[in-house]
């Protein structure tokens, strides 16, 4: 049983071995002779001081984020509706639940706020 | 209708989940309200949860919904250390949450769902339905986690174990996937059948789905190397939290990894025994070393619950009889002595906040010396010096390793201890012989809540190292699971 | 270069129109660079779908080949957890491989012929619908607090 990982610590060693032979040849054999030029990151220009700024419109993404929830929540209608007549009480009964749940979480978020806009 | 049948199985679930939406629907009515009230509406729900699962130890093994759920003995034993989780962290929690403007329904709102969650988990009997109640309890604790907005830390916390948690359930997904692959189906007893003799089963899939099980499972319990969001977020989370946490989710995440491990792929066990072993050795090594260096007390605390995990898990490995009701005995006294020791954490405060550095327990002992015993002895529980439960925890499972010809893994996990040891012990040290710091008064929290579940913490570690043969029955009785 | 005149100078910062004109000289310089190297990505996926898409468009798609299509996206998404530094990007990855989980469970439900695999499906949608609102809160409240969505800024516990 643990015989047949011994591949994978061959291949483990292998791996590790290939990475520290190629890492110092080209430490040993490779010209250096740096210059400032050489090192910045562009030949011609200025460097970049920051990084792009990236925008989060805060607003949006929480009207997404309880879109997303009620919009997917619907996918679970459809086999409900395929599979109603093989136990119509039970199903009916668990969707009922169901949407009573959406319901609350509806309810909640719109006392809480969630759903204006300013 | 086969399907409707036995749905009584879920009534503990149904009831924390009513507490749930009760809390927020009187949150609707009056938005942002708080005070204790909430905090007692859901340890009534806890209770009650409680009581229904207790019903359920008499009834004879059932299956229910179509085979998603089992109701057994098993399931109502890791229910109960589940709910006791949920109950503590309720009852730890008020004070806390007050002290920070935190009180409010949605915790213990999401505090329910997680604990539904787990319990949930606990019975699950089909692959599916590990899947979800992951999901479920993980989301509840990514939100309660990030609770403190307005700390740093507590933000940081949510957002690392938020990422490495989905990554995991990925994973778990995945080898779900590979599992449905290699046998046609995704209920536990099925796949059993399937890879059994006679079976139809692909063995290659199974194989790499058994390995991507683990690895999902494995982070959900906190084992090295997919441990790293354990520190993180147990340091950065608001303490009931991390009690919780600690607690709750360790034992949910080991109750699914016997019944997937022992009693869907039994068959398989010459294979993942090995691998699991490895991750054991690796996790009470590794953890027991990394917590020596911590200055954080609840850092540390997050290690020593990693390498609790690794002790549990050579129960797993041992995949007998007893080595199962080792590992309910081991989840039992663990989660008592954890969420006491983070309760004490939260006893000692400093101004407004916690002492968390251990430089800040120095002259503890003198200043406040029940306390200080009272965590002291946590500590030692954690550490497993003999009188307390936590040796007789750590017993069972050796024994159950060495029965199960796992010497070696016994004997690589008594030398972890030796080195756990260290910390819980310097940490004693520093409280009893340090000198207090002059004008530290070492004020202690007065609430009642936390008082109450630090004694029933202790109860329960002290009656396990009074009665340690009643509770191995107890958990013997509790077996063997199945549908 | 014309356009950099008309952007207005930041208000509150010294020798903030230098700067805005140097960043956009910066920016300049960057875009011809990034520009033909989107395109050249571009050119060889399309280049190896054509190449896929010529190779297997005669055959029988089998069940195994999308096992292997889910084995290529799961690891692309897991790759990209592990390189990528924007935490709304990683937050990608993570659905990537949900959904190569998805293919794999369709795709198996094909050949077992059993089809309880499809409601799998449409509950991992919904578990990742949750998880998304979950996440996206995350996010948002700690870009609120930081300004930052990037994982290595979060340095406040030991990573």
């Amino acid at each position: 049983m643990l015989a047949s990982y011994l591949p994978i610590a061959f291949l483990l060693i292998l791996a590790g071995a290939f990475a520290l032979v190629s890492v110092t040849l080209s430490r040993l054999i490779s010209p250096k002779d740096p210059s400032p030029q050489k090192l910045m990151p562009y030949e011609c220009g200025i460097a970049e001081i920051d990084p792009p700024v990236e925008r989060f419109p805060v607003r949006f993404y929480l009207v997404a984020m309880l879109f997303v929830i009620f919009d997917v929540e619907v996918i679970l209608f459809f086999p409900w509706a395929l599979s109603f007549k093989s136990f119509p009480v039970f199903s009916l009964i668990a969707m009922s639940v169901f949407i009573f749940m959406l319901g609350v979480a509806f309810v909640y978020e719109w006392r809480n706020g969630g759903l204006e806009w300013d | 209708m086969p399907v409707v049948q036995h749905w009584t199985v879920l009534l503990p679930e149904l009831a924390l989940v009513g507490g749930a939406i009760f809390l927020l629907l009187i949150d609707a009515a009056k938005p942002s309200q708080r005070g204790p009230h909430l905090a007692f509406i859901t340890l009534v729900a806890v209770v009650t949860s409680g009581v229904l699962a207790f019903f359920q130890w008499s009834h004879p093994t059932t299956s229910a919904l179509g085979g998603m759920v089992v109701g057994d003995k098993f399931g109502v034993f890791a229910r109960f250390i589940i709910l006791g989780a949920g109950f503590l962290a309720t009852l730890t929690a008020p004070a806390y949450l007050h002290r920070r403007g935190l009180d409010r329904a949605e915790f213990y709102a999401l505090l329910l769902l997680s604990t539904a969650g787990m319990t949930l988990l606990a019975v699950s009997s089909d692959l599916v339905m590990v899947f979800i109640t992951i999901e479920l309890l993980s989301l509840a604790l990514y939100v309660m986690a990030g609770f403190e907005r307005g700390r740093l830390e507590s933000q940081e916390a949510s957002m690392k174990y938020f990422l490495l948690g989905a990554f995991a359930s990925a994973f778990l997904l995945y080898g779900i996937a590979f599992v449905f692959g290699g046998t046609g189906t995704t209920n536990l007893l099925r796949i059993r059948a399937e890879t059994s003799l006679g079976g139809v089963a692909d063995f290659r899939l199974v194989g790499l789905a058994v390995a991507l099980l683990a690895v999902g499972l494995g982070f959900k319990a906190a084992m090295v190397p997919f441990h790293m969001w354990t520190p993180d977020a147990y340091q950065g989370a608001p303490t009931p939290v991390t009690a919780f946490m600690a607690g709750g989710t360790k034992a949910a995440a080991f109750a699914a990894l016997l019944r997937v491990l022992v009693l869907s792929v039994p068959e398989l066990r010459w294979d993942w025994q090995g691998p699991l072993a490895a991750l054991t050795v690796l996790t009470v090594v590794f953890a027991s070393i990394i917590a020596v260096s911590q200055t954080d007390v609840k850092r540390m605390l997050a290690y020593s619950s990693i390498s609790h995990a690794g002790f549990v898990a050579i129960a797993v490995v041992a995949a007998s009889r007893s080595g199962i009701a080792a590992a309910l005995v081991y989840l039992l006294v663990y989660t008592a002595m954890t969420i006491g020791a983070f309760g004490c954490v939260m006893l000692f405060r400093d101004g407004d906040g916690e002492r968390v550095h251990l430089a800040k327990y120095s002259g503890l002992g003198v200043r406040r010396p029940a306390a200080a015993a009272l965590f002291a002895f946590f500590l030692f529980s954690l550490a497993g010096i003999p009188p307390t439960g936590g040796f007789w925890a750590k017993w069972y499972v050796f024994f159950a390793a060495i029965r199960s010809h796992h010497a070696w893994l016994a004997i690589v996990a008594v030398g972890a201890s030796v080195i756990a040891a260290f910390f819980y012990v310097r940490v004693a040290v520093v409280m009893f012989m340090q000198e207090p710091p002059e004008g530290d008064e070492m004020e202690l929290d007065s609430s009642v809540g936390l008082k109450i579940a630090l004694a029933l913490c202790l109860l329960v570690v002290v009656a396990v190292g009074v009665a340690p043969g009643f509770f191995l029955h107890l958990a013997e009785k509790a077996l063997p699971f199945g549908g | 270069m014309t356009e950099t005149h008309d952007n207005p100078p930041l208000e509150g910062h010294p020798h903030a129109w230098n700067e805005a004109v140097i960043e956009a000289e910066a920016a300049a310089a960057v875009a011809p660079r990034r520009l033909p190297r989107a395109l050249a990505a571009a050119a060889a996926v399309l280049l190896v779908a054509i190449v896929v898409g010529i190779v297997l468009h005669r055959r029988e798609a089998t069940v195994g080949m999308y096992v292997w299509l889910s084995m290529l996206l799961f690891a692309v998404g897991a790759f990209g957890v592990l390189i990528r530094r924007n935490a709304l990007v990683l937050f990608m990855c993570i659905e990537l491989m949900l959904n190569a989980a998805n293919i794999a469970l369709v795709a198996f439900a094909r050949g077992t012929g059993n089809v309880e695999a499809h409601a799998v499906v449409l509950f991992v949608m919904i578990v990742a619908a949750a998880e998304v609102a979950v996440g996206l809160a995350i996010i948002v409240s700690i870009f609120r607090r930081r300004g930052s969505a990037n994982v290595d800024d979060l340095t406040t516990l030991k990573w």
